[in-house]
């Protein structure tokens, strides 16, 4: 009896224990979306934004943002002639892409978490969008083609907002821009009456993956003092001052 | 897709569930027993479509679900990497399952490439038109889509403009295969095989030259598609029609591989297309020295200028060209470039020109009735070697230029043969060195030239019997002119950064000689004699140079330019058989640039500029230029100093797709000659008199291109006006001449539907010349030109297109007739998609006109040409890409 005991242990052992995940931190996919977000019929973002997909990870980021920093780094660097002086490279907002995606979106598979990270003056700072779950999309009957993929609808609400997506199990990645994540394939479109939407442009896979994917270090905060912290340095920027983090006074305010 | 039933490992012994309920659980692992996160596990209706429950699985593996259903269902799980696994499940299930996944290769595919919205994408240093978004179906070469391209224009001979500045490099794939001669590659390079067109504004071609020496040019870039990168890609055609067995060929094969890149083409046509615009140099080549003019003088066989319109036309070809260009890496910086063209042409033309000369006291008439045939072969050939890196720029180019020129010309009235023979040979090698060292960059160039051009004009009979003849008649002339020329330029520079400044100092010489001998034959009983010592000279002149060229550039905030001084030592020296010259000259030039860039979408430039050139034409015999132009140039060595401003006004926003701007030029010349012409029949001569002599000349011009992505059209307009202000002698009478030219052009490009593209371009311009001899006003009156032309292409079906174009031209004068043509052809084109073959059948001049007629003027000579135009004809075209 002792002996089945110890098979069946084994056996157990061998069949649930995962020695290792599958979970490869090399880019095995990159997709590309039309990435809007459009409030009180202001366009605010209306870039395209590549979701970059590994095995533990991914990450959603604004090509926009993209080039303005690689632009900045030339420019300083263009500013400085190979000397050790750095001249002024005097910049514009209309230096800058116009209505860029600034914020980032990491998916930490393990975690089961979204985080949203965007600089706030000079400081990164990231905070829990919404956990990676399955669970609260509901998948309709509804079917179409879209770009020559078969498509399905699955609707999901967050906080005020409904959110409808389309999605394609011919491609078995459940992820999709933004914090959007947990359908049983990619996401071909999504709208939400938040005023997001996203619409696939292309997607590269990675026969051979061999890079990881590259992100800045941030701090992890909560929502509550990550808006507060984007409250201060809006506040900041009106009135030309630093804040020390603490709630800005407007000039008018101190008058 | 696989299904296959899989072994299933039981846990724990499934236990009942409610009625028609599923309740499954279970680990994802890989054939190694690992266990597989974010794996899709679906459960559909036993019909596949709908789907009852699904997850994804967690770190460990594992998964859930549960359902409520009669019938049978379906589990699937997938994931990247690994074979789909399906499983087909009772109703009434609930189990354990552990699911073992064989690997597999990754089989998304490979691209999914949705039209982008934006046809203009990018920022300050580079600007992206795609190709897709600009070109239409019936669009072959990428020069079909790179004259819609908003902000981009090209000229009849294939040179490209971006905000109206001729672009300095062509790139493929960042490498300069062509150098100049780009229109090998826009002509001949598949546009489907083309992703992007990129233009690089402000571009410094010379990577140790960035962030020193600015350049206002733009640069293009051509980015292939990926499939175009590892193949041979071409396109060809043939061609056959009516009249005259007319045929029109071509192969072109092209590569773009990392380490070889080539352009090989092999075209024939004798339908009026005119392949020497392919060999062109669209720039010109660096290094050569502008101040210094000597003269050969160029033989002629006279002809009307060309009229105004499309070559093809007027044109009556029989013209080949093989061309080789092959651009090889040795290194990953260093590029050998090696490129051959070898061209034969025989044009054929029949005009009459009618010209006034309206002198004070007369007006002389001429009624010329020319057939002219030129035939010619030339072989151009080059080989570069270059090193284009961070810090050392490395380039040796060795050219050779031989060309066989024979023009004939027969006159009806007044009735005589000319033919003139044009052999020319040149050879040029172009050394350029520059190392950049920290913060100093030095730059070394050498140039050494040699060519030589053997010319021999005869005309039958002989004409002036009474100037060269005392009266009596004789069997012809014969004109011979011979140049040679050696010349080398060697400079060194040296430029110093600091902060917000440069400097720069070049230091140079340059040395020149050239041989030139002349003489006039009066050809008679078969024997050549010259009708006098005035009539040969043979001249060497020495021409040499020291210079020193003295810049300061700076650069703040948004302000940056550069002053420059140039000065020289020049040493000319003339040994003619009448009279020795010689002179030495300091020259002293300065220049000031300044830009200003106001925003990220306005820049402008101011430019101020004195440069000296030094003419020495002198050559005191008699030279018959062409059969009625005896031209003698008794004057010494001479200056011309030129000043000039010139500003420009630059907008460009990509993200509307918006592009303008604005020119003014004004230039002011001052030297101490003029050039008196002697009127006798129809014999002009021309001397070169001492007399104090100022021009002037003013331009502005204002274009504006607007893209509107929504109707895809691309707006563009231009307004024009230049104003020469000069000085002629003629008949020992000084006149003032002011010559306007106003001039209005519009062009719109649409592809509002798919299946329709428009393009409509007009132009009007009106001369003005005002000729003051003696306060008697000669020729007021304006001369009107117009053109416009509609072209429309509908494409019916996928395969099917057809299209045509009108075009009007017209000239008014007031006191004249007015002169009308109207050209229309016609195409018909089935496209069939594999292999990608287009069968067309085309008509051109469909109206049949049957001449051209035009007027023109330049001082005080009135001209009214009429040009024999190619008759209608009918053209079958087998087009293909590979």
């Amino acid at each position: 009896m002792f002996r089945s005991f110890a098979i069946l242990i084994v056996f157990g052992l061998l069949s649930i224990m995962s020695v290792k995940a599958q979970t490869s931190d090399k880019i095995v996919a990159t997709v590309e979306y039309q990435f809007k977000y459009i409030k009180n019929g202001e366009t605010i973002i209306d870039d395209i934004g590549i979701l970059d997909i590994a095995g533990d990870k991914s990450y959603f980021h604004g090509k926009g943002a993209d080039d303005d920093k690689k632009m900045l780094n030339e420019r300083i660097a263009r500013a400085s002639n190979g000397s050790n002086h750095i001249t002024l490279a005097p910049l514009s907002s209309k230096d800058f892409a116009q209505n860029a995606c600034e914020f980032k979106i990491i998916k930490d598979y393990a975690k089961r978490m979204a985080v949203m990270v965007q600089y706030i003056g000079r400081q990164n700072l990231g905070f829990v969008k919404d956990t990676l779950s399955s669970r609260k999309w509901v998948i309709g009957k509804e079917t179409k083609k879209i770009d020559g993929f078969f498509c399905r609808k699955a609707t999901t609400r967050k906080d005020t907002s409904t959110i409808t997506a389309w999605f394609t199990t011919e491609i078995p990645l459940p992820e999709g821009p933004y914090y959007y994540y947990g359908l049983p394939g990619l996401i071909v479109q999504v709208r939400s009456t938040a005023g997001i939407s996203a619409e696939l442009l292309r997607m590269r896979p990675v026969n051979k993956p061999r890079e990881k994917i590259k992100t800045e270090p941030f701090a992890l905060v909560t929502a509550t003092q990550w808006y507060k912290a984007a409250a201060n340095e809006a506040a900041a920027f009106k009135t030309g001052q630093f804040s020390n983090g603490d709630e800005a006074k407007l000039k008018s305010e101190s008058q | 897709m696989n299904v296959r039933l899989i072994c299933i490992l039981f846990f724990f012994s499934a236990t009942l569930v409610a009625k028609a309920q599923i309740n499954i659980k279970g680990t994802i692992v890989s054939t190694g027993n690992k266990a597989i996160a974010e794996a899709n596990v679906i459960l559909f209706s036993n019909n596949h479509q709908d789907i009852l429950a699904y997850t994804i699985t967690d770190i460990e593996g594992n998964f859930s679900l549960k359902s409520v259903t009669k019938d049978s269902t379906l589990l699937e799980v997938s994931i990247l990497g690994f074979e789909k696994q399906i499983i087909v499940l009772g109703p009434n299930i609930s189990k354990t399952f552990v699911v073992v996944m064989k690997p597999a290769i990754n089989n998304l595919p490979e691209v999914i490439i949705k039209q982008a919205p934006a046809p203009i994408t990018g920022n300050k240093d580079t600007i992206s038109y795609s190709v897709k978004a600009f070109s239409d179906s019936s669009d072959r070469r990428i020069i079909d889509v790179i004259k819609k391209l908003p902000g981009i224009s090209v000229s009849e001979t294939g040179q490209i403009l971006f905000n109206n500045r001729a672009i300095n490099k062509f790139y493929i794939e960042g490498k300069d295969l062509l150098e100049d001669q780009y229109a090998i590659a826009s002509n001949n390079l598949p546009s489907a095989d083309v992703d992007q067109v990129q233009v690089l504004p402000d571009h410094q071609p010379i990577k140790a030259l960035k962030g020193s020496i600015y350049s206002n040019r733009a640069a293009i870039n051509i980015k292939l598609r990926k499939d175009a990168k590892s193949r041979i890609i071409g396109m060809g055609s043939v061609g056959a029609g009516l009249p005259l067995n007319a045929r029109n060929d071509e192969v072109a094969l092209l590569q773009f591989n990392k380490d070889l890149q080539f352009i090989n083409t092999i075209k024939t046509n004798n339908t009026g297309k005119n392949l020497d615009p392919e060999i062109l140099e669209q720039n010109k080549p660096s290094g050569l020295s502008d101040n210094y003019s000597a003269g050969t003088p160029q033989l002629s066989v006279l002809k009307p200028d060309f009229p105004q319109i499309d070559q093809s036309r007027f044109w009556f070809n029989n013209n080949n060209l093989i061309a080789s260009n092959i651009l090889i890496g040795v290194s990953k910086n260093l590029d050998l470039k090696l490129n051959i063209a070898l061209e034969n042409d025989r044009i054929s033309s029949r005009s009459l020109v009618q010209t006034a000369i309206y002198l004070p006291a007369d007006t002389i008439n001429l009624t010329e009735h020319h057939s002219s045939i030129n035939a010619y072969s030339k072989l151009i050939s080059g080989i570069v070697l270059e090193q284009n890196t961070d810090n050392l720029y490395l380039r040796n180019s060795l050219n050779g230029y031989a060309s066989r020129e024979t023009n004939t010309d027969d006159l009806l009235a007044p009735a005589s043969d000319q033919q003139l023979l044009q052999p020319l040979f040149n050879l040029v090698n172009r050394l350029k060195a520059i190392i950049k060292t920290g913060n100093s960059t030095v730059d070394i160039n050498s140039m050494v030239n040699y060519s030589t051009q053997p010319q021999s004009l005869t005309i039958k009979p002989g004409l002036f019997a009474d100037t060269l003849n005392g009266g009596y008649s004789y069997d012809g002339l014969s004109q011979k002119v011979s140049g040679k020329t050696f010349s080398t330029e060697n400079d060194i520079s040296w430029l110093l950064r600091l902060r917000n400044f440069s400097i720069s100092t070049l230091s140079g010489f340059e040395v020149k000689n050239d041989r030139t001998s002349n003489a006039l034959f009066k050809i008679k009983n078969g024997m050549y004699l010259i009708p006098g010592a005035d009539f040969t000279d043979t001249i060497n002149r020495r021409f040499s140079r020291v210079f020193e060229n003295v810049g300061l550039a700076f650069e703040s905030g948004n302000w940056n330019g550069s002053i420059d001084l140039k000065s020289s030592y020049n040493y000319i020296e003339n040994t003619e058989k009448r009279v020795d010259q010689n002179d030495r000259l300091l020259l002293i030039d300065p220049a000031l640039t300044v830009r200003y860039t106001i925003n990220a979408y306005v820049e402008n430039t101011l430019s101020l500029s004195r440069s000296t050139s030094i003419i020495n034409n002198g050559n005191s015999s008699y030279v018959l230029v062409d059969y009625r132009d005896l031209l003698s140039n008794q004057q010494t060595i001479d200056q011309i100093k030129n000043y000039a401003a010139v500003y420009a006004l630059n907008y460009r926003n990509i993200v509307r797709g918006i592009f303008a701007n604005f020119d003014l030029l004004y230039v002011s010349t001052a030297n101490n000659f003029l050039v008196d012409y002697l009127y006798a029949g129809i014999l002009t001569t021309r001397n070169f008199v001492a007399f104090p002599n100022r021009t002037e000349s003013f331009g502005a011009s204002l274009n504006g291109s607007k893209y509107d992505d929504v109707i895809r059209t691309n707006f563009n307009i231009g307004v024009n006006y230049t104003l020469n202000r000069l000085n002629e002698l003629q008949q020992n009478n000084l006149y003032h001449i002011i010559a306007e030219v106003y001039s209005v052009h519009t062009r719109i490009t649409s592809s509002f539907s798919p299946n329709i593209s428009v393009i409509y371009n007009t132009s009007l311009s009106a001369f003005y010349n005002s000729n003051d001899a003696g306060g008697k006003k000669l020729i007021e009156n304006p001369i009107l030109s117009l053109k416009q032309n509609l072209s429309l292409k509908l494409f019916l079906q996928p395969c099917w297109s057809i299209g045509g174009n009108v075009t009007q031209y017209a000239d008014f004068q007031r006191s004249m007739s007015k002169f009308e043509s109207y050209f229309a052809d016609f195409y018909f084109q089935k496209t069939l998609a594999k292999p990608k073959i287009d069968l067309s059948v085309g008509a051109d001049n469909i109206f049949d006109a049957k001449t051209f007629k035009s007027y023109g003027y330049t001082a005080n000579i009135f001209t009214m040409s009429a040009y024999t135009l190619r008759p209608r004809s009918l053209m079958f075209k087998v087009n293909f890409q590979f």
